[in-house]
C-alpha cells in the first residue's frame, strides 16, 4: 500500500471512530457531571482505565483473533481505538468551559427563527448560535480525539491493519533516503496540520475565554444507559480481557523468570532505565507546560511559545524518526548515542499532553477551597472563624489543614506528573528508535517477545514491567501524603 | 508538608532520575581508547537465544556486551541500515546478523574489517567470505509449514494450494528478513519477470501477507490458513507448543516447475534455502581484539552446538560431534546439503529489493 493510500485509510478510520465516539463522549460526560461527588472519581477511574492500559498488551491479546481475518482485524482496531478515544473526548469536554451560547439561548433563537419569515440573515444568526454553542465546545475534543486515532501505532501494528505509521516503520527499515522520507512525511503532517492547529488554538482559546458555568444537564435515562453500557464494555474489552490473557500461566511464568536470573536482571536494568528516562522527560514537559499555560504573557509571545506544541502533536513516531535524523547530523553527533535524544523527543511529545493536563487541573480545581486550606495550614485557627461555621466548631489542627491542602493542590499535581511518566514509560516508538546501545527499554524486549508466543514468561515479564512503576508511583504518593499530614 | 518541601520533592525526584540515568549511561559507556572490556554488538538474531550466548561469552571472557536488538517484524534490515548510516562514526563493534546477504552488502560497502580467525578456518567455504570479512554459523532453513489437520505435508498439496487456493497460504512481507532472502533466490533462479508475475498473481488471488515469519506460524497453527512459508525456528516453536503443524523444505529450481521434486522423475536440480547467521567486525572499531574474540566465539563449535540444542534448532555448519545433535537437527542437516550458495546473490538482492520497494512503498 502506498503512503497516500495508507494515510487516507487511516483518516477514514479516524473519522469513523470519531463519529461513533462523539455521542458516547457526550453521554458519558453528561453522566459524570450529574454524578454525585462520591461516585465521580470512580467513574473517572473506569473511564480512564482503558486509555491508560498498555496498548501493547491490548494489541497482543487480540492479535490471534485479528489474524483470522483482515476485516475482523480492522473491526477490532476500530473498536479498541474507540475505547482510547472516548476518554480523551470526555476529559476535554469536561475541562472546557461552558459554551458562550447556552442551550436555552439556542432554543430561544430557534423559536424566534420559526416565528419570523425565512431570511438569509436569520439563518446565519442561527448558524452563529450553534457555532458559539455546541460546535465551538466540541472542536477541541474532536481535534484531540482525531489526533489520538490518527496517530495510533502499536495497536495497528500488532493487529496488522493498514496504517501510515506502519508505512514509515517499513520505509525506515528498508533504508529509504532521508530526503525522500522528509518529503513523504508531508502527507501525514498535512493531514494532521488542521487538527493540530485547531486543537492548539481551540484548547487554549476556549480555556482563556471564559469561566462560565456549564448548563446543568437535564437527566436522561437513555443517555445514562448508553454511558453505563459503554463503560462496562470498555473496561471488559480494554482491560479485563487483556488482564485475563496476561494472568494465564502467570505463576509458571514467575517461576521460569526466577530461574532465568539473567533475564530477570536484564529486565530490571531496562525498567530502571525506562523509569529514569520517563521521569526526566515528564518533569521537563511539566515545567515547560507551566510556562506555556501561564496567562501573563503577551499575545504574540504566547502564540510563539504555544507553537512549541506542534512537534509533539505530530506524534511519537514521526518525532522520534526526525530526532534520530537530527542527532545524526555532524554538529549533534556527539550526543547521538546518549540518552539525550530519547529524553528530548519524549519531553516534546509529552508537552501537549502536559498542557492539557494542566488545563484540566485548573478547570477542575477548587480555588476557594485551596485558598482556605492554605490559610488554615498557615495558622491553626478556630473553626468558628470560618464564615458559615458553627460558633462552637473546634480548632482546626494544622495537620488536617495540610492534609486538605495536599488533597486539593499537591495530589492533582503528583497524579498528573505520574500520568506523564507513565505515558513516557509506555512509548514504544521513541524507546525503539532512540535508546542508546546497551540502554534499551524493557518495552522493546516485550514487543520482541510477543512474536514468539512465550505466554508464561511473557506474562511474568509484562506484569513486572507494567506493574512495578505503578507500585513505585503509589509508594511515592503515600510517602508524600504521610509527610504532608505531619 | 510545607510548600518548600513539596517543591523540593518535585525538584529532587527528576534530579535523582537524571543522576541515575547519567550514571547508567556512564557505566555502559565503552572506553574511548582501546579498552577491550566492553563491546557494542548489533544483533539481528532472536533475542531469546542470542542473550544467553552473549551472557556466556561475558562469563568466559569478562568482556561485557552492550547489545542492540532489532524487532522480529523488521529483522536485520533495520540494523544494516543503521550501521550504514553510522559508518562515519561507528558505534557498533560487531554485527551478528541472522542472514547472509545483508552482511555481503556491508562488505561491498567497505564497512567490515577482515579477520580470518580459528572459527573462520572451521566453517565450510560456501558459508564464509573468502577474504575473511564475515563468517557464517548456525543456520536455519526456509520451509513450508502445513497444518496437519487441514492438509498433507507434501509438495503436491502445496502445489495445488498455490495454484487453486492461494488465499489459504500465508507468507511474510518479503521486504525484510529471510523472506527477502527467499525472494532473492527466486529472483536469481527464475529471473525478475517470472518472480514479479508469480508474486502479483498470488497477491491478486488473495495470498495472506503478514508482518513476520512468527505470524505465518501463528496463522497456520490456528487454522486460518492451511500452509505458509516460514523458517525452521518458527515451526519448532509451534511444534514445542504441541500445535498441529508439520514442515518440509522449500525446494526451488530454475526451470519451469512441472513436476515436484518428490516425484523422482525430474532431472532438474533443486535447491533448498539454508540461511546462516553471520558475524562481521565493523571497520574502525577501537576494540579489535575483543571483537575478534567474539567473532571466534560465535562461530565456534560450542555456540553452534548451543544453538542446535536451543529451541530454535539451528543447523551447525562446521564440523561437530554428530552424536550429540538432536534428531530434529540431524534431519535439517540433510536438507541443508542441497542449499544454494548465497554469496553471489547480492546483485539479485539489490534488484529484488528495489522492485519490492516499488511494490510496497510507492
Amino acid at each position: 500500500m502506498s503512503l497516500a493510500s495508507a494515510c487516507w485509510w487511516t483518516l477514514a478510520r479516524t473519522i469513523l471512530v470519531c463519529v461513533v465516539a462523539w455521542p458516547l463522549c457526550v453521554a458519558v460526560e453528561r453522566w459524570i457531571r450529574r454524578a454525585s461527588d462520591g461516585w465521580r472519581p470512580f467513574i473517572f477511574f473506569l473511564l480512564l482505565a482503558p486509555f491508560l492500559f498498555p496498548e501493547l498488551l491490548v494489541g497482543y491479546s487480540y492479535r490471534s483473533l485479528a489474524l483470522s481475518s483482515p476485516r475482523l482485524a480492522e473491526a477490532l482496531c476500530v473498536g479498541l481505538l474507540l475505547f482510547r478515544v472516548v476518554p480523551v473526548g470526555v476529559i476535554t469536554l469536561n475541562a472546557s468551559p461552558a459554551a458562550l451560547a447556552s442551550h436555552s439561548a439556542i432554543h430561544c433563537r430557534w423559536l424566534l427563527w420559526k416565528a419570523s419569515q425565512w431570511s438569509l440573515g436569520e439563518a446565519w444568526q442561527m448558524v452563529l448560535c450553534f457555532w458559539h454553542g455546541p460546535i465551538r465546545r466540541a472542536l477541541p475534543a474532536l481535534g484531540l480525539m482525531s489526533l489520538v486515532a490518527f496517530q495510533e501505532f502499536e495497536l495497528a501494528a500488532l493487529l496488522q491493519t493498514a496504517s501510515w505509521t506502519d508505512w514509515f516503520i517499513a520505509a525506515q527499515r528498508v533504508g529509504l533516503d532521508r530526503r525522500e522520507m522528509l518529503i513523504q512525511s508531508a502527507w501525514p503532517v498535512l493531514i494532521q496540520l488542521p487538527l493540530i492547529a485547531g486543537a492548539i488554538y481551540w484548547t487554549v482559546r476556549e480555556h482563556d475565554a471564559n469561566g462560565e458555568q456549564h448548563d446543568d444537564p437535564a437527566g436522561s435515562g437513555t443517555f445514562d444507559r448508553i454511558a453505563k453500557i459503554y463503560l462496562l464494555l470498555a473496561v471488559i474489552c480494554g482491560c479485563l480481557i487483556p488482564l485475563g490473557f496476561l494472568s494465564m500461566n502467570l505463576f509458571s511464568g514467575i517461576k521460569l523468570m526466577v530461574s532465568q536470573r539473567s533475564q530477570l536482571t536484564g529486565l530490571t536494568h531496562e525498567m530502571i532505565i525506562a523509569m529514569a528516562v520517563s521521569v526526566c522527560a515528564a518533569m521537563t514537559a511539566w515545567c515547560l507546560s507551566r510556562s506555556l499555560t501561564s496567562n501573563r504573557k503577551l499575545g504574540a509571545l504566547q502564540m510563539f511559545q504555544r507553537s512549541f506544541l506542534l512537534p509533539g502533536l505530530s506524534g511519537s513516531l514521526l518525532l522520534s524518526l526526525a530526532t534520530g535524523v537530527l542527532f545524526q547530523q555532524q554538529w549533534l553527533h556527539p550526543f547521538y548515542d546518549t540518552p539525550l535524544p530519547w529524553v528530548l523527543a519524549l519531553a516534546i511529545w509529552l508537552l501537549p499532553r502536559a498542557v492539557l493536563v494542566q488545563l484540566w487541573i485548573r478547570a477542575t480545581s477548587q480555588t476557594e477551597g485551596l485558598h482556605l486550606s492554605e490559610l488554615l495550614a498557615g495558622h491553626a485557627i478556630p473553626g468558628s472563624a470560618i464564615e458559615g461555621a458553627n460558633a462552637t466548631s473546634p480548632v482546626v489542627p494544622a495537620s488536617r489543614a495540610s492534609a486538605l491542602r495536599f488533597r486539593l493542590r499537591d495530589q492533582p499535581r503528583l497524579l498528573a506528573i505520574a500520568l506523564l511518566c507513565y505515558w513516557a514509560y509506555l512509548d514504544l516508538s521513541s524507546a525503539y528508535l532512540l535508546a542508546p546501545s546497551g540502554m534499551s527499554s524493557g518495552l522493546v524486549r516485550l514487543y520482541n517477545f510477543m512474536h514468539f508466543g512465550r505466554t508464561s514468561a511473557l506474562s511474568a515479564e509484562a506484569t513486572l514491567f507494567f506493574g512495578f512503576p505503578i507500585i513505585a508511583a503509589w509508594l511515592v504518593f503515600l510517602i508524600q501524603r504521610t509527610r504532608s499530614t505531619r | 508538608m510545607t510548600d518548600s518541601a513539596t517543591n523540593r520533592s518535585i525538584v529532587l525526584i527528576p534530579v535523582f532520575a537524571a543522576l541515575v540515568l547519567a550514571s547508567l549511561w556512564l557505566s555502559i559507556l565503552p572506553g574511548s581508547g582501546s579498552d577491550d572490556k566492553t563491546l557494542v554488538v548489533y544483533c539481528a538474531h532472536d533475542r531469546i537465544f542470542a542473550e544467553q550466548v552473549l551472557d556466556d561469552f561475558f562469563r568466559e571472557t569478562g568482556i561485557r556486551i552492550q547489545a542492540r536488538y532489532d524487532t522480529e517484524a523488521t529483522k536485520s534490515l533495520g540494523l544494516i541500515n543503521l550501521i550504514v548510516q553510522e559508518r562515519s562514526q561507528p558505534r557498533c563493534d560487531v554485527f551478528w546478523n541472522n542472514e547472509l546477504l545483508g552482511m555481503v552488502e556491508l562488505q561491498q560497502q567497505g564497512i567490515l574489517e577482515r579477520y580470518q580467525g580459528a572459527s573462520w578456518e572451521r566453517i565450510p567455504e560456501r558459508y564464509r567470505d573468502a577474504d575473511g570479512y564475515w563468517v557464517g554459523f548456525a543456520a536455519r532453513m526456509r520451509v513450508y509449514i502445513v497444518n496437519s489437520h487441514k492438509a498433507a505435508a507434501t509438495e503436491e498439496t502445496l502445489g495445488s494450494l498455490f495454484t487453486l487456493e492461494p488465499s489459504r497460504v500465508a507468507m511474510a512481507k518479503p521486504l525484510f528478513g529471510t523472506t527477502l532472502t527467499h525472494y532473492t533466490v527466486l529472483w536469481h533462479l527464475w529471473g525478475g519477470d517470472r518472480l514479479k508475475m508469480w508474486h502479483r498473481d498470488l497477491r491478486l488471488r488473495g495470498l495472506r501477507e503478514v508482518d513476520g515469519n512468527a505470524a505465518v506460524k501463528d496463522i497456520v497453527a490456528q487454522e486460518t490458513c492451511d500452509a505458509g512459508l516460514t523458517d525452521t525456528d518458527d515451526v519448532f516453536v509451534a511444534i514445542d507448543d504441541g500445535l498441529p503443524v508439520e514442515m518440509f523444505p522449500i525446494r526451488i529450481t530454475a526451470e519451469p516447475d512441472d513436476n515436484p521434486p518428490s516425484q523422482g522423475s525430474s532431472t532438474k536440480h533443486y535447491y533448498t534455502i539454508c540461511i546462516p547467521n553471520t558475524v562481521g567486525i565493523i571497520r574502525g572499531t577501537k576494540r579489535l581484539k575483543a571483537a575478534q574474540r567474539l567473532a571466534d566465539y560465535l562461530a565456534s563449535p560450542k555456540v553452534e552446538m548451543t544453538l542446535a540444542k536451543s529451541k530454535s534448532r539451528q543447523i551447525p555448519l562446521g564440523p561437530i560431534d554428530g552424536l550429540e545433535l538432536p534428531d530434529d537437527v540431524k534431519k535439517l542437516v540433510d536438507w541443508s546439503q542441497e542449499g544454494i550458495d548465497l554469496r553471489s546473490l547480492l546483485p539479485a538482492r539489490r534488484e529484488c529489493l528495489a522492485w519490492l520497494k516499488t511494490e510496497y512503498l510507492k
